[in-house]
């Protein structure tokens, strides 16, 4: 899974420290939700696209295998 | 004004504190009335210390989010199976007559297997990030 979290946050001028504290998670699992290492649940997703104003499938993108894999 | 979080945190802060601090009365005064209790003044001033370290760790942010929620209970379920595993291990052996421990060895031995398996896997789960591949 790749997102674009980092960069969206970027254009919106918001640290991770901001954007956790936005959709109430701690400053870390921002962290690897940038890394593509952790795969949120539907309601922090849907807070996240909230928060940077994008469409769910805008910001967290995943491959046709990946999605076919599971 | 204090927002609902930060209401809860100084809660939970209060409550540890307050667990502590009656933990070291009540083994103050068993200590008073002669009978050994240290450990449990011990006890409470590790209460009262970790409140502290807690509260320093996380600052101004949530204790607990969904990923720390599932790395907690994937950790917790990995340990009772290792533990699980190990103690029919344990019966295994006994039932062979391959090892033959006393009960409080056994126990401790038990604990110590739960204790560590679960930090260790709590380890693991936290610099993975998740507990399921991404």
């Amino acid at each position: 899974m790749k997102t674009r979290i980092k960069e969206l946050r970027a254009r919106h001028d918001l640290t991770q420290e901001e954007l956790a504290r936005q959709v109430g998670v701690r400053r870390e699992t921002i962290l690897f939700l940038e890394k593509g290492k952790y795969n949120p649940s539907l309601k922090l997703a849907c807070k996240i696209a909230r928060a940077l104003q994008a469409g769910v499938e805008e910001i967290f993108l995943f491959d046709e295998d990946e999605l076919e894999k599971s | 004004m204090l927002t609902k979080r930060e209401r809860n945190m100084t809660n939970r802060f209060m409550m540890r504190m307050s667990l502590g601090a009656i933990l070291a009365f009540v083994g103050l005064l068993l200590s008073v009335m002669g009978y050994n209790a240290g450990s449990i003044v011990i006890a409470g001033a590790t209460v009262i210390v970790l409140a502290f370290v807690i509260r320093r760790w996380t600052g101004d942010q949530p204790e607990h989010d969904e990923r720390t929620g599932k790395i907690w209970a994937a950790g917790v379920s990995c340990s009772w199976l290792v533990t699980i595993i190990f103690l029919a291990a344990l019966l295994a052996g006994g039932y062979l007559g391959l090892l033959a421990l006393p009960a409080q060895t056994a126990l401790e031995a038990v604990a110590w297997v739960m204790s560590l398996s679960a930090v260790i896997f709590l380890a693991y789960f936290k610099y993975k990030g998740d507990v399921e591949p991404a």
